[in-house]
């Protein structure tokens, strides 16, 4: 591959991490403001937004999955560490390798099933709040676990090119 | 298909995140029961709907904004201020102050790392022995647990389907017995080293307090509100993430706005790496609920376990084995609901149990060979694992008596929940 075509893919993920971690901050400000100001109209004005409850829900489910796509990212998921703490340095990497390619594939299920029930969802017809359908708060499953499929996917590969060039990733 | 079982349990064991290992053992039940793949996304999907999930974010990022702003330094004075004059005064300074973080963060080692830089500096230069203060750090890292609003906590309630206000009351005084036994430890530590006491001062405990008047108040907010009637956890939950915003960024700035953007994405990476778990868990264990998996545990434990007591010791060796393996959102995901209805059949209050739960989770987490906390140690304060192993252990010994007793004694975490409730 040229090298001007890796810039630019390069600077495609660059704007697509960018666009994540942003959103995962705007959402976050989003839960506090929504939360807060539901507080404050139920105890001092004694009404409330109608719909508050199900969009929070849907706040920390978007919030969650985009916290474990990050997670996947800086390898910051929780696993039982007792193993990599004592195989020696070179066997290590094989260990991610396994790793990595296992995760690849469960995740590719996991999107799988994401998008049918996606699919599924769609045609029932059922909204989340009046006017917005309910599969608009759902279709962070199907993104987020394609995010963690390309990024562990991206570290197999990354894993591979270490063992054969001994090139650090 | 059982040797994919096997290989999976592999996968668990060299360090594959645990909600591919979940997963896959999901995916494996699926698809052997013959049920379609995208019921697993239903299941992951039922967190939507637990209301009370919101209070893991808000108070997660609580807890990570105080731990990365001056409040431990500040906190830490105060009670210096308060119990410096005790003999052993500084380790109990310690034990209080790191439980304190942990019920806000949850024992991610977020507490070792926030005040060990601090602590363990201090209680050498008091004469303090070396190996007492690494494995008094060592243990604190997970002490704390049971108070509110601690994380582990509020997802026992959500997965055993209790209420959080009751377990939060359940916690408090099994807590307050811990922090009492580990600070006799500290006294009787502190007479036998020969460390200097300081006398006591009010006016130091004014100034104290007058500096850290901001943070004082975030238990009341937190406890007050809720046990008054007046607002629900969640809300508490809000008003804690936004009172520590404020106070933090705006009030002291000890925390620029650039580094809150870092501070939101580590707390939520956290919150994501708890969810996911939770998520996948409740696909699995509701398989296996489905399968009638604790029916027959359970018919297999009548069969052989008659008395109540021994369940008891049988839970307790269990769970202490589960808690220095595995890492305490898996262990209570997976573990509480094959548990529950087994618990139940002998009579354990569920409130109870999540208590016992939580404590031995917590030993866990400072147990050799694999507890994570010394590792956290071991790493952070640049001192062989072996050292941290042999520092652990006298603190074991008595959280370890402490577990028998909250064991034994039900109503030490009963008790309050009865007085509050009115019953």
């Amino acid at each position: 591959m040229n090298i001007g075509a890796m810039r630019k893919i390069n600077n495609l993920i660059n704007f697509f991490e960018k666009i994540e971690e942003g959103l995962l901050i705007l959402l976050f400000i989003l839960l506090i403001f929504i939360s807060l100001l539901q507080i404050v109209l139920r105890d001092i004005f004694s009404t409330g937004i109608g719909y508050a409850d199900p969009i929070i829900r849907h706040l920390v489910l978007w919030i969650g999955l985009f916290g474990a796509t990050l997670a996947t990212k800086q390898d910051r998921h929780i696993h039982i560490d007792i193993l990599p703490r004592i195989v020696p340095g070179r066997w290590k990497s094989f260990l991610q390798i396994a790793i990595n390619s296992f995760s690849t594939s469960i995740c590719i299920f996991l999107t799988y099933s994401a998008l049918k029930f996606i699919k599924d969802e769609y045609q029932a017809k059922v909204t989340l709040v009046p006017h917005i359908p309910i599969w608009i708060g759902e279709v962070i499953l199907p993104i987020a676990f394609f995010i963690m499929t390309i990024r562990f996917f991206t570290k197999t590969i990354k894993g591979l090119v270490f063992i054969f060039r001994g090139i650090p990733s | 298909m059982i040797l994919l079982r096997i290989l999976t349990l592999i996968f668990a064991l060299i360090g594959t995140p645990l909600f591919i290992v979940i997963a896959a053992a999901t995916i494996i039940c699926f698809h052997t029961a013959g049920i379609d793949i995208s019921a697993i996304m239903i299941e992951i999907y039922r967190m939507a709907n637990a209301p009370m999930l919101m209070a893991l974010p808000l108070f997660a990022f609580a807890g990570i904004i105080l731990a990365k702003s001056n409040a431990p330094r500040r906190l830490l004075r105060v009670s210096n201020a308060i119990f410096g004059w005790f003999p052993g005064g500084l380790a109990i300074v310690s034990l209080i102050t790191c439980a304190f973080f942990t019920a806000f963060t949850g024992a991610s080692g977020i507490t070792i790392i926030a005040l060990g830089g601090l602590l363990f500096p201090s209680l050498l230069r008091e004469k303090y022995p070396e190996t007492f203060s690494l494995g008094l750090l060592t243990t604190s890292g997970s002490l704390g647990l049971l108070f509110p609003p601690s994380l582990p906590l509020i997802i026992y309630g959500i997965v055993a389907k209790t209420s959080i206000d009751q377990l939060f009351l359940a916690g408090i005084v099994p807590g307050i017995f811990l922090v009492i036994l580990l600070s006799l430890f500290s006294i009787l530590k502190g007479i036998n080293a020969k460390v200097p006491r300081q006398a006591f001062s009010f006016i130091e405990l004014l100034r104290a307090i007058k500096e850290a008047i901001w943070e004082i108040p975030l238990p009341i907010v937190v406890l007050g509100g809720v046990y008054s009637g007046y607002i629900a956890i969640s809300e508490a939950a809000t008003i804690t993430a936004f009172y520590a915003l404020l106070v933090e960024v705006f009030i002291k700035g000890d925390v620029k706005i650039k580094d809150l953007f870092k501070i939101i994405q580590q707390s939520m990476i956290l919150v994501g790496s708890i969810l996911i778990i939770l998520g996948c868990a409740l696909a699995f264990t509701n398989y296996l609920i489905d399968a009638e998996v604790p029916m027959r545990i359970l018919s297999f434990f009548k069969a052989h376990i008659t008395s109540k007591f021994l369940f008891l010791i049988l839970l307790n060796i269990f769970l202490l084995i589960v808690g220095c393996m595995m890492d305490i959102f898996s262990a209570l995901t997976i573990v509480v609901p094959l548990i529950v209805p087994i618990a139940k059949a002998y009579g354990i209050n569920l409130l109870h149990l999540g208590i016992i739960f939580l404590t031995n989770l917590e030993i866990g987490y400072s147990t050799p060979p694999v507890g994570i906390n010394l590792f956290i140690s071991s790493l952070f304060f640049e001192r062989p694992i072996l050292k941290l192993y042999l520092a652990s252990l006298p603190f074991l010994a008595i959280l370890i008596f402490a577990l028998i007793v909250i064991t034994y004694v039900p109503d030490l975490s009963l008790f309050l929940v009865r007085v509050v409730s009115g019953q």
